[in-house]
């Protein structure tokens, strides 16, 4: 059922077994999985079904870390839906070695394993409407996509993504909507979460607020945040006025390691003209019996014995195509040798007769590590409904620009030595990157490349056993808190390198089975 | 492509691999580092005849880097005794 919050009447309470806030990726996921039980679950959702500016404008903050070319109320989405409404649909797990504590990074590692998850996964793959559950480069390539199979080494695996259309907002709006124990509640924020009075260890209501006007409360037995890695810390700091610190920060860790995937274009390459370019296919896939397009693009990944050889983190790469590079915010003047040939090489490689083709762009999306520094944190400036907006300073270390910079080594090496030709190392904008002939001189170059936001927010309230080191539990409950659970990204406390939502849609699905088997049971 | 317009990229190619291999500016150092090259023949021309050197320097990460471009040791030598004129 679909209720305009705006015609709550202003002062009452909502009851449910199970209140989701939010109903993105991970919410919709949720209560999804819950419809047609007999669990009572209310999902808010702050704005309609379509966008709408006002609402939209909630979301205003500023980024004053890291520079990012697009405004922060441009990132998300905040309609029914959430940014699935926008997203671009990749769709590829975590990778086992990302679930792994590395040695060389503090905070590193998973509390559970790739496997723990991999059932999860296997039906996250159903929830987003992708094909089979398979995303190595033999299955790209029987479904047509291209890429140069030499650069598959020791060092390079090659992944298939998955790109599905699916906006979970259309795609399962009448699931929840004809669900009889579901009430989707529109037009409804969430405003501050309340602790009993009696005991804080428990969230007896939420306080919610509508741009008419009226407010409500809704009371429930469970709750779940899933509003994404920059509202959840927003909300749970602003969740104040009976913990000062805001919920679930007792030890200061919430909106602390935010993360995003650092995206910077690394590499210039002169190939072979024979070698096969990395081309993306869409081909159509049968889900429930009905034939939907999906798209396959060749990307690779760091194999883990190279990632813990070198002290690597995870990274994936893929071809760029050149008219794409100003659309992502590199502009011509900043990296001229994507259009411009280099007669060294050409000449070098033509001294063994091969004729090469066109320079190629590669592009890296990188992981950082988790960094206290990187934070959202509350400014002073309030949103319309009187609600703190945020301040999301993000950071990178400078051992995550030293890992791009030595994994575009890694790749530059790989196509000299699979034959394919030569590449260069140019990372975005950065001359000096040229300087650089040796390991030592890394240590001495200021690696101050320029790097773009994939708009993946995560790792606000990162997941860790013990409270100490994490916001959340193994089950995504708030350590502080009985009955309060955190849906999203922000709970990765390791991110890996794969596009999130798969693995957004994976972990929703192993709390709503949490919730249903565990805490709501009785 | 024709030899004048060959050479001289590869000349500003092994210039630029002398001047941060200073050690390595001289013609008998770079002949004895390039086993199997001949002396009497331009040492370009002898550049096809050394890709299972060139590919067993990748192999083995025996690479330089100039001017960002990742190339083997090997390659690299030949260029800066083509810059020194064989």
């Amino acid at each position: 059922m679909l209720v305009d919050g705006r015609a709550v009447p202003d002062g009452s309470v909502v009851t449910a077994d199970l209140c989701i806030i939010g109903s993105g990726a991970a919410g919709i996921t949720i209560a999804r999985e819950l419809a047609g039980s007999t669990l009572d679950v209310v999902v808010l959702e702050s704005g309609a079904l379509e966008l709408d500016t006002r609402t939209q404008n909630l979301y205003k903050g500023q980024f004053v870390g890291q520079p990012v070319s697009a405004e922060l109320e441009s990132t998300r989405m905040r309609y029914f839906g959430g940014t699935t409404n926008h997203w671009a649909g990749n769709c590829y797990p975590l990778d086992p070695a990302d679930f792994e504590s590395k040695p060389y990074v503090e905070r590193s590692g998973w509390p559970f394993s790739y496997e723990d998850l991999e059932p999860y996964y296997l039906r996250a793959a159903d929830t987003c409407q992708i094909g089979p559950f398979r995303f190595d480069w033999q299955f790209g390539v029987e479904k047509g996509a291209q890429a140069p199979p030499e650069l598959e080494s020791h060092t390079f695996r090659g992944i298939a993504r998955q790109i599905t259309e699916a906006r979970f907002g259309e795609v399962y709006r009448s699931t929840l909507v004809d669900a009889a124990n579901i009430r989707v509640l529109l037009w409804s924020n969430v405003v501050e979460l309340l602790t009993a009075p009696d005991d804080a260890r428990r969230v007896d209501a939420v306080q919610v607020a509508t741009l008419a006007g009226p407010k409500f409360q809704v009371q429930a037995t469970a709750f779940v945040l899933a509003t994404g890695g920059i509202e959840v810390p927003r909300v749970l700091l602003a969740s104040n006025s009976r913990i000062p610190k805001g919920i679930g920060n007792s030890h200061d860790l919430v909106g602390r390691c935010f993360a995003d995937h650092p995206n910077v274009l690394m590499a210039l390459a002169l190939l072979r003209a024979d070698a096969p370019y990395h081309t993306a296919k869409t081909v159509l896939v049968d889900s429930a019996g009905v034939p939907h397009p999906v798209g396959i693009a060749m990307w690779l990944r760091l194999r883990r014995r190279a990632l813990r050889a070198s002290q690597l983190l995870s990274a994936q790469i893929s071809a760029i195509d050149p008219s794409v590079v100003q659309a992502i915010g590199i502009t011509q003047r900043e990296w001229p040798e994507l259009f411009e040939r280099s007669a060294q090489i050409d000449a070098l490689l033509a001294t063994s007769g091969a004729p090469t083709a066109e320079p190629r762009a590669f592009l890296v999306n990188m992981e950082q590590e988790p960094n206290l520094a990187s934070r959202v944190r509350l400014a002073r400036k309030k949103d319309a409904l009187g609600m703190p907006t945020v301040h999301v300073d993000w950071r990178l270390t400078r051992d995550d620009r030293v890992r791009t910079f030595r994994t575009a080594r890694l790749f530059a090496e790989q196509v000299a030595r699979a034959g394919l030709g030569r590449a260069r190392v140019v990372l975005s904008g950065y001359e000096a990157g040229s300087a650089i002939h040796t390991d030592e001189q890394i240590d001495n170059a200021a690696l101050d490349f320029i790097v773009g936001s994939n708009m993946h927010h995560m790792g606000t309230a990162r997941m860790h056993r013990s409270p100490r080191q994490g916001v959340v539990d193994e089950h995504c409950r708030v350590h502080d808190v009985k009955n309060l659970f955190i849906g999203g990204s922000a709970v990765f406390p390791t991110t890996g390198a794969s596009p999130p939502t798969m693995t957004i849609v994976a972990l929703a699905t192993r709390l709503a089975d949490h919730l249903r088997t565990k805490v709501l049971a009785a | 492509m024709g030899a004048a317009t060959v050479r001289d990229p590869l000349t500003r190619l092994g210039r630029a691999y002398l001047t941060f291999t200073p050690d390595e500016d001289s013609v008998a150092v770079l002949f004895d580092r390039v086993p199997g090259l001949s002396r009497r023949q331009p040492v370009v021309e002898q550049l096809p005849a050394l890709q299972a050197t060139v590919a067993a320097d990748f192999a083995r990460q025996r690479t330089v880097s100039i001017d960002g471009w990742r190339l083997a040791r090997t390659e690299a030598r030949v260029a800066a005794l083509h810059a020194l004129g064989h």
